[in-house]
């Protein structure tokens, strides 16, 4: 009887040991069929198989509800941020979203998964969703992540994106310039005095200062997502082209401030330096890579300023400088240079200046 | 022939030979026992003063005990023990220490006895000093080196930025701290002319080994003078060069930052240099005032000194530092 039973022991441990080495066998050999011979159909022409569709889908979903945690801005749905949105809409995500009044081409409409068109998204995610997604980007669906670090100006087209259920497509020509408009001039306007005030003003820069930050956004020195797609595919001819196609603005650099002063431009506070100095009115001749600021969007420098406060904002190679400037201002104190510089009237920092060094 | 020095006697003349190394350090310029000036000769005859003390002290407490251990070891009456301890171990102590405890509280306020003619600000600021000299009106602007006339006390008054700095120049008298939002004063007597080299000797940050200042004691008359021309605007420059280090001064925003007077630039974050050529260092008595180091010291200020506010000017042309350099020299 124990002799029947250590044998029936010996078979038992035995066949067990015997599974999950068959077991473990076939597994290699299915691998080895998928992946090295190729079993597996990748193509694009038939979607998953329902029950796998379901189980990305949700995934998917959960995944962003998990993770969305930015806090959406105050003044999100305003007509500048959306149309600035519009404008890097217009330019990054059209071809695969399509336009408003419009369906997505024949060839985007046979991505597997097929891109979502833009007027059915804000109905199905929140604006953190929505920005988490944009920022992020989506594994394995074609969705990129925003070719940035900086988060702030992903928000103009979560406002975008809000707004698009209810534009039409004349509406949506008017607010990307239609076919007429080039590619700058799209956001900054025609003559770059741009209108909106979230968008930088390019006709008081000088063509160093422009050429450099174009360089530093296609090299990703400097941050943002908008300007890094803006920027990307230029050559360096082209760059040297576009930062000289803005006329200055009538009027030459004042040599002592007017309106309202603020200590902090004049002389500095404490470890703050003296705004003027770099960025004028100033009353000798500035090095050609420093910005004019006089005249500049308020909006736009205030953003900017806490930027340079605050994060890696980067730039030129004169960007140090700026870190090292702006790194004990109070918002306070930002918002007063701001206000000051807004008010100033436009102006180049060297009257007269030529295209390049 | 020479007694051989005993075997035991080895150790106590390396710690002889090393303690005359610490001592070469008191010579020279930043030395309490080299004094110039009234309040460090105080210290330092004070020094000497407890410095002999000590040695009489030395030598009586262990001559006595040569001779109670080897000289006559036999036992000793209860009231002569009594009266050792309680003579020298209370009696004596007690009026000695009381006797240094009063000259030194007579002393103590004649350190930060008010001035009878200059009063100068100085301010510790992350690494370096800045020094004003007041006067009616607007104060006349330096950094990082401390002029006093002799034979007449001058008034400091101490104030720092952002960190707690500690004030000495050791051959004109004692250290007085510095403290954020608070303003602590001394004053000083300087009666040798001469350079002496002070140190920042509260540990502030990153470069408090390189926050040194220069003191200068100048006769009178000097001082007078000297103090007349700094509170003139700055020499213009007159060679080609030193022409275009103006412009690049005021091309790359260094008037951010930096005063000239005379010039547009009016920044009042770092230095004066109105007169900065004709100071005897750089950076804060890290550099000599030479033309290489001060060209080293604009291309990458960090790099000499670690976590200094002045950004790098590496991307200004060498050709353009030379003349930089130029100009700033000719500011004397």
């Amino acid at each position: 009887m124990t002799r029947l039973r250590q044998l029936l022991d010996r078979i038992c441990g035995f066949s067990v040991m015997v599974t999950i080495a068959a077991l473990a066998l076939a597994g290699l050999v299915a691998a080895a069929l998928v992946i090295g011979v190729g079993l597996y159909n990748v193509s694009a022409r038939k979607g998953h198989f329902a029950p796998v569709e379901w189980a990305l889908h949700t995934t998917f979903r959960n995944s962003v509800k998990l993770r969305a945690s930015e806090p959406a801005p105050d003044a999100l749905d305003t007509p500048e941020m959306i149309a600035l949105g519009a404008g890097h809409y217009e330019q990054a995500c059209r071809m695969c979203h399509g336009r408003p009044g419009a369906t997505q081409s024949a060839t985007i409409r046979a991505m597997e998964p097929a891109p979502p068109h833009l007027q059915s998204l804000a109905g199905d995610w929140s604006a953190g969703e929505l920005h988490w997604i944009i920022h992020q980007g989506a594994k394995m669906t074609g969705m990129p992540a925003w070719p940035a670090a900086r988060k702030d100006d992903v928000w103009p087209v979560v406002a975008f994106l809000r707004a698009a259920v209810q534009i039409d497509g004349a509406s949506y020509d008017r607010l990307t310039g239609g076919e007429a408009q080039g590619r700058c001039s799209m956001c900054h306007g025609a003559d770059g005095a741009s209108r909106n005030p979230l968008v930088p003003r390019l006709d008081i820069l000088s063509p160093d200062y422009i050429a450099a930050s174009l360089r530093a956004y296609r090299g990703g020195q400097r941050d943002s997502g908008i300007m890094a797609q803006a920027a990307s595919g230029l050559s360096d001819a082209e760059i040297k082209r576009l930062s000289t196609s803005f006329d200055a603005p009538p009027g030459a650099m004042p040599a002592t401030a007017t309106g309202p002063s603020v200590a902090v431009a004049a002389r500095g506070r404490g470890s703050v330096p003296s705004c003027r100095a770099c960025h004028g009115p100033w009353p000798a001749p500035l090095n050609r890579g420093f910005p004019s600021l006089s005249g500049q969007h308020e909006p736009y420098l205030r953003r900017q300023l806490k930027l340079w406060r605050d994060g890696p904002r980067g730039g030129g190679e004169l960007a140090q400088l700026m870190h090292i400037a702006a790194r004990d201002l109070s918002d306070a104190e930002i918002d007063a240079l701001a206000a000051y510089y807004a008010t100033m009237p436009q102006a180049r920092l060297n009257p007269n200046e030529g295209s390049g060094r | 022939m020479p007694n051989p020095v005993p075997q035991r006697y080895h150790g106590l003349s390396g710690m002889a030979w090393l303690s005359t190394l610490f001592l070469a350090g008191c010579k020279g310029q930043q030395s309490v026992l080299a004094p110039a000036g009234r309040d460090a000769e105080v210290l330092a005859g004070l020094f000497w003063v407890l410095l002999a003390g000590a040695v009489v002290l030395w030598l009586a407490v262990n001559g006595l005990m040569l001779y109670i251990a080897h000289l006559n070891p036999r036992p000793q009456s209860r009231r002569m023990a009594e009266g050792l301890i309680i003579g020298g171990g209370i009696v004596l102590p007690t009026l000695l220490l009381t006797a240094l405890l009063i000259y030194s509280l007579r002393e103590m306020p004649r350190q930060r006895e008010a001035g009878s003619g200059l009063t100068v600000r100085i301010t510790g600021e992350s690494w370096w000093w800045r020094v004003e000299y007041l006067r009616e009106g607007t104060p006349i602007a330096s950094a990082n080196e401390v002029r006093l006339p002799t034979g007449s006390r001058s008034e400091l008054v101490l104030e720092a930025s952002e960190y707690i700095h500690s004030f000495w120049i050791p051959a004109f008298g004692g250290k007085t701290d510095m403290i954020p939002g608070r303003t602590t004063r001394m004053s000083l007597e300087p009666t040798k002319s001469g350079e002496y080299r002070g140190q920042c000797t509260e540990f502030c940050g990153e470069s408090h080994a390189r926050m040194a200042l220069i003191g200068v004691a100048m006769e009178p008359q000097d001082f007078a003078e000297w103090l007349t021309a700094q509170a003139g605007p700055a020499d213009d420059p007159l060679t080609p060069q030193a022409m275009r280090g103006r412009d690049i001064f005021l091309r790359e925003g260094c008037g951010g930052c930096h005063t000239i007077r005379g010039t547009p630039a009016q920044g009042a974050v770092g230095p004066d240099l109105t007169h900065f050529g004709g100071r005897r260092s750089l950076a804060a008595a890290t550099l000599p005032m030479e033309r290489q180091a001060l060209i080293d010291w604009l291309r990458d200020p960090a790099a000499i000194k670690p976590g200094v506010r002045m950004p790098a000017y590496d991307h200004v042309p060498e050709a353009d530092l030379a003349d930089l350099a130029t100009y700033l020299e000719g500011l004397e």
